[in-house]
């Protein structure tokens, strides 16, 4: 085990945690059931129980601790666009956990990290080998609607005045699309030995292509079939903020049509058509929605999922990252590229 | 796959001695862990990523920079510059090379005035080279079994 991985061991873990929650004020603070879950390409999540008092009430709260290692995917890591992010869309429409805990530096943990509530519930990860169905039909309509909901609620979600108008991004509309395509390129950069061909194609058509995004809203970046909890049938958390910031909210949408997330299902994140999606979302945010730009975006996510897969090789490969899934991720650059170009040339 | 050879046989050693081999509680699947790195030390040191298909890449950007400056009158790489293709290694230096020459083509044919022919044929065969080496590239990529890993390997689909 590499020296930077050790360092995300539980009996470890457990010390620093207690540590930390002792300074936060929580009287007699224990840990109880510390677990790391399996989930998840970038953070490390654990799951426990902390046990404290208050007063004379003995308080037993069920909370994750996501930690963002050092030779993840995106590091270096911020756990504050997330945790202001959260803490502000608290009580909106958005199902998200409450949030409790952050900090940015590597005192605590050695590497930042945040904590919060517990949210009960299994993300489901569908994978059918013929396209079919991945739910039953009344299941498909249902955590399709609440799926659309919660993604027009964060839509609509006021951000001016807010802690979020601190996060990252564009304001401006007419900058969100390059911005945007700047920074993934310069990851790639920096992720990349070499240069390749398709994605520097990519980035040129996409820089031609750009649109100017009818409003600015809080983009969570990575909203899909994967990263949401549901519990008896009902959406219970959206997952992974990590990727939030302020930008074109049509990106999203763009995002949730990418092949990737339904291989040959004919559904969007196996759960509505392309039209079903545009349909809810225009009727629930009240946005006008240009099919073309939802593919410009589509085609703009594929290349953003692309330079993902060399920072999985990155990690893999520089950072001593031992994880199987990111060189895993790295031999499916070619499906990857073959994807780019299909996508462009749908959005052409 | 462009992860280094070396790196890959380490990193699956060491995820086979500190992430699996501790967790297994059955002495027969352990051994075969264990197994597992005797063959992976052994194997390490006689292999390198197939050639053929890197010379074939290799040769393949060749031609194509050459057609592209006969088209376009421009050269994006130095011939001269061109080393002894001896090794995998060698040919991948040269692959990567030889791509930045294709990056700054496909950047200088497209700044290039809409009505240049030559320069819309030439980003015509870049485009289409890099798909077809992508195309090339899928034969010998296999269906990733990421489901599979979220599910703790529980959930194996029908077939591999």
């Amino acid at each position: 085990m590499t020296a930077s991985f050790a360092a995300f061991e539980l009996f470890r873990v457990r010390e620093r945690l207690q540590r930390y929650l002792a300074t936060q004020g929580l009287e007699g603070v224990a840990i109880e059931g510390l677990r790391r879950f399996t989930v998840g390409f970038s953070w490390i999540t654990f799951g426990f129980t902390g046990v404290w008092r208050e007063g004379d009430a003995l308080i037993e709260r069920r909370l994750i601790l996501r930690i963002g290692p050092p030779f993840g995917i995106f590091a270096p890591y911020k756990a504050s666009p997330e945790f202001r992010t959260l803490r502000a869309l608290a009580g909106s429409d958005v199902p998200a956990p409450r949030v409790h805990w952050f900090s940015d530096d590597d005192e605590a943990f050695g590497a930042p990290f945040f904590v919060c509530d517990f949210v009960p519930g299994e993300a489901p990860i569908p994978w059918t080998h013929d396209g079919g169905p991945a739910f039953d039909e009344a299941t498909r309509r249902s955590l399709a609607e609440q799926f659309v909901a919660a993604l027009a609620a964060l839509h609509r979600f006021e951000w001016r005045g807010s802690d979020v108008e601190s996060i990252d991004g564009s304001t401006d509309v007419s900058r969100t699309a390059t911005e945007q395509i700047d920074v993934w390129e310069a990851n790639l950069a920096q992720w990349s030995r070499a240069r390749e061909p398709m994605l520097e194609w990519a980035a040129i058509w996409l820089r031609e292509h750009a649109p100017v995004a009818p409003r600015i809203s809080v983009v969570h970046g990575d909203f899909r079939i994967g990263n949401f909890l549901v519990d008896a049938g009902r959406i219970t958390a959206i997952l992974d903020w990590e990727l939030v910031r302020l930008g074109d909210p049509l990106e999203d949408v763009g995002w949730i049509c990418m092949q990737a997330w339904r291989g040959r299902s004919p559904y969007m994140c196996h759960l509505f058509t392309r039209d079903e999606l545009v349909e809810r979302y225009s009727a629930l945010t009240g946005f006008a929605v240009e099919a073309r730009a939802i593919r410009y975006w589509e085609a703009f996510g594929t290349y953003k999922l692309a330079v993902m897969h060399y920072g999985a090789q990155h990690c893999f490969e520089t950072r001593g990252y031992n994880d199987m899934r990111m060189a895993g991720m790295s031999a499916q650059i070619p499906r990857m590229l073959l994807q780019v170009e299909s996508a462009m040339e749908r959005a052409s | 796959m462009n992860i280094a050879l070396e790196r890959l046989f380490e990193g699956m050693i060491a995820t086979l001695r500190a992430d699996v081999i501790p967790r297994v509680e059955d002495p027969f699947a352990r051994g075969q862990a264990v197994g597992l790195i005797d063959l992976i030390n052994n194997i390490a040191p006689r292999v390198e990523w197939a050639r053929a298909p890197l010379m074939k890449s290799v040769l393949e950007k060749r031609r194509l920079l050459r057609s592209i400056a006969e088209a376009v009158g421009e050269a994006f790489v130095d011939e001269a510059d061109a080393p002894e293709l001896m090794e995998s290694k060698d040919l991948e230096r040269e692959q990567a090379r030889l791509d930045a020459g294709i990056c700054d083509a496909m950047q200088a044919v497209h700044a290039r005035p809409a009505e240049d022919a030559a320069a819309k044929k030439a980003l015509a065969l870049l485009i289409g080279h890099a798909r077809d080496e992508a195309a090339e590239r899928m034969k010998i990529t296999r269906k990733p079994l990421f489901a599979e890993i979220a599910g703790g390997g529980k959930d194996k689909p029908a077939s591999p």
